[in-house]
């Protein structure tokens, strides 16, 4: 019985030496199978002031996915899950553009991969490249995501997450996880141009050149730009400090500037990525956006549909080709040139020293508040149906446009207010 | 009873052999149970294949269903938007839409408004694709709140001028007939 109960023991510590070994094993087996690398790639470049950076957005990457797959994306990650739930492809969607006084184009992506082994992952990273590199053009490209064309990944029922990366060579390598963070720092003085479909948020330096946007579905945080051009579909959260001279036009949403010199709304067709295709033809230049201006010197709106333009003060202001677009401005100070339709406009004061008011304009609301003390002469034609108007003014003449021209204040002097509104209501103080 | 029967009651005990060969009841057991696991065998061929149609059907049907691109109240309910109750608002707004009529020379004043609604219809699918090509994303929520929110507002522009156009065509009617609007 003891000689019994001794080969019992030893075969349960024999058993469970087994069992260690096999857990040892399988632990080691499975710390062995992935190996993460990270390494950051900086390029520097000196360049003289006009060139033009050309860089897409973070995001930009292509994806190629089949199987399970569940995005669990935060606002600034743009990241993916295999069929396990674990991630797979993690980008940073945050494109922070740092400007400064050297001549310097520098570029900073930092790079993770896991594969199955260390000298797997090694073998992949030394494959990635970062071209940052002067064209012919003047024209500096620089590509977050370095060489890589395509994150592919495909599972299935009986098959696990099978990931690998496309480079722009057409070469593939298999990998398990990707993560990708870019970051660049430009001189003041020169010129950039971003186009991007995918979502991103975009931090932008002071930048004395021009800055040309073609973006979708984007934040823009600038700060001062000497040119603005953008074409913007979208994009829920534009805001500038200070703007020399813009010229956006923009469907679907909202842009702030605080100070703009000279502004053009509508000038310029959407672009591509701004279409829908089957709709393309039929849409404005500018429609369905809110422009929060500060103070505007010359606004020039151009093509308009149903925006919504809010401005605390502008000097000359001329709008065609607008229809259902509303204008709300705080403070107007030399001149309004308006031909539109449906087009409801509010100036809550009109300074003493305007030049010229000129509306032409059908089924709408019409306020015009003139500062006190301000004299002018008006004229409207009332063959339009109008209402509101203030019958206590004296009437001085008709014009050869058959317009009733009256005098406002105690002065000859002043401005020009002329009005052609059908089916319109007043509200002129 | 007939004779036959009754000849074998009596002589039972004669007919009775003495010794039976084992074999040969082997045989007979062996001839029962290769029966009974005839039958045994069928019915779990049976269930296999049942079980086995269902696990295909649903595969397929879980396949199917995750190609198939999300509908509208999906995506709502994906990024907790369904409390909103904007297809209902919409729908609402579109039911009241229906009903009104503008005259026929001022149908064109609205095209505008008209044709940036059928853009924003076509909005929703670029939406839709987005998500089926990068997954649920936050910022596409943001997007589709402020997407409806904005449906909203062109839906009620567009009922304020109709209201509009019909106020002036009250004050100076014109010879031109109603028409619906067609949404």
């Amino acid at each position: 019985m003891k000689n019994y109960n001794h080969h019992l023991a030893k075969q349960l510590i024999l058993k469970f030496r087994t069992y260690s070994i096999f857990f040892f094993c399988l632990a080691l087996n499975h710390s062995s199978s992935y190996a993460q690398i990270s390494k950051t790639f900086t390029k520097e470049i000196e360049v003289q002031p006009g060139v033009t950076l050309v860089s897409n957005v973070p995001a930009a990457i292509g994806l190629n996915m089949s199987g399970t797959m569940s995005s669990n994306n935060t606002k600034s990650r743009y990241s993916f899950s295999g069929k396990n739930g674990d991630v797979r492809v993690n980008i940073l969607k945050d494109l922070e553009i740092e400007t400064w006084d050297k001549n310097i184009i520098k570029q900073e992506t930092l790079v993770t991969i896991k594969a199955a082994t260390n000298e797997d992952a090694r073998m992949v990273m030394d494959q990635l490249q970062l071209k940052l590199e002067k064209g012919a053009d003047n024209r500096i490209v620089a590509d977050c995501n370095l060489n890589i064309a395509l994150f592919l990944m495909k599972n299935g029922f009986f098959k696990a997450d099978d990931c690998e990366i496309q480079l722009d060579n057409g070469r593939k390598y298999a990998i398990e996880y990707l993560e990708l963070e870019t970051r660049l720092s430009i001189p003041k003085s020169i010129n950039v141009s971003i186009v991007g479909k995918k979502n991103c948020t975009i931090r932008l330096g002071e930048l004395n050149g021009d800055l040309d946007l073609d973006l979708k579905y984007a934040e823009v945080f600038g700060t001062n730009v000497r040119n603005l051009r953008a074409s913007l579909k979208s994009c829920y959260h534009v805001f500038f400090d200070q703007v020399e001279a813009a010229d956006i036009s923009s469907s679907n949403s909202y842009v702030k500037i605080d100070q703009v010199g000279s502004m053009k709304i509508g000038s310029q067709s959407l672009n591509d990525a701004c279409d829908l295709p089957h709709l393309r033809n039929q849409r404005s230049k500018s429609a369905q956006t809110k422009y929060k201006l500060g103070t505007v010197g010359i606004l020039s709106v151009n093509d308009s549909a149903n925006d919504e333009i809010i401005i605390d003060e502008v000097g000359e202001m001329s709008v065609k080709n607008t229809s259902y677009t509303d204008f709300e401005i705080d403070r107007l100070n030399t001149s309004l040139l308006l031909e539109a339709k449906s087009s409801d406009l509010t100036i809550s004061k009109i300074a003493r020293e305007f030049s010229q008011i000129d509306i032409n304009n059908s089924l709408s609301t019409i306020a015009l508040f003139f500062e006190t003390g301000a004299n002018y002469t008006l004229k409207v034609n009332r063959n339009n149906y109008t209402e509101g108007l203030n019958d206590t003014w004296t009437k001085v003449s008709q014009d050869d446009d058959d317009k009733d021209v009256y005098k406002i204040g105690k002065s000859d002097k002043g401005g020009l207010v002329s009005i052609n509104c059908d089916r319109c209501k007043f509200d002129i103080h | 009873m007939n004779d036959f029967e009754k000849y074998l009651q009596d002589n039972k005990q004669k007919l009775e052999p003495d010794h039976i060969d084992q074999r040969v009841w082997l045989s007979i057991e062996n001839e029962i149970l290769r029966a009974k696991n005839k039958r045994i065998k069928l019915f779990v061929k049976a269930l296999a294949a049942g079980i086995l149609l269902l696990i295909g059907s649903y595969a397929l049907h879980s396949y199917h269903h995750q190609n198939l691109p999300p509908g509208e109240e999906r995506i709502l309910a994906e990024y907790d938007l369904t409390k909103y109750e904007f297809t209902q608002q919409v729908s609402f707004k579109k039911q009241a839409l229906l009903k009104a009529t503008v005259p026929q020379d001022k149908i064109d004043d609205l095209q505008i408004l008209l044709q940036q609604l059928e853009f924003m219809d076509g909005q929703f699918q670029d939406y839709r694709l987005y998500i089926e090509e990068n997954g649920y994303q936050e910022f596409i929520g943001d997007q589709i709140l402020n997407f409806y929110k904005s449906k909203i507002e062109l839906l009620d522009k567009i009922q304020k001028e109709v209201e509009k156009i019909n106020y002036y065509e009250k004050l100076q009617p014109s010879s031109s007939k109603a028409v619906d609007i067609e949404i």
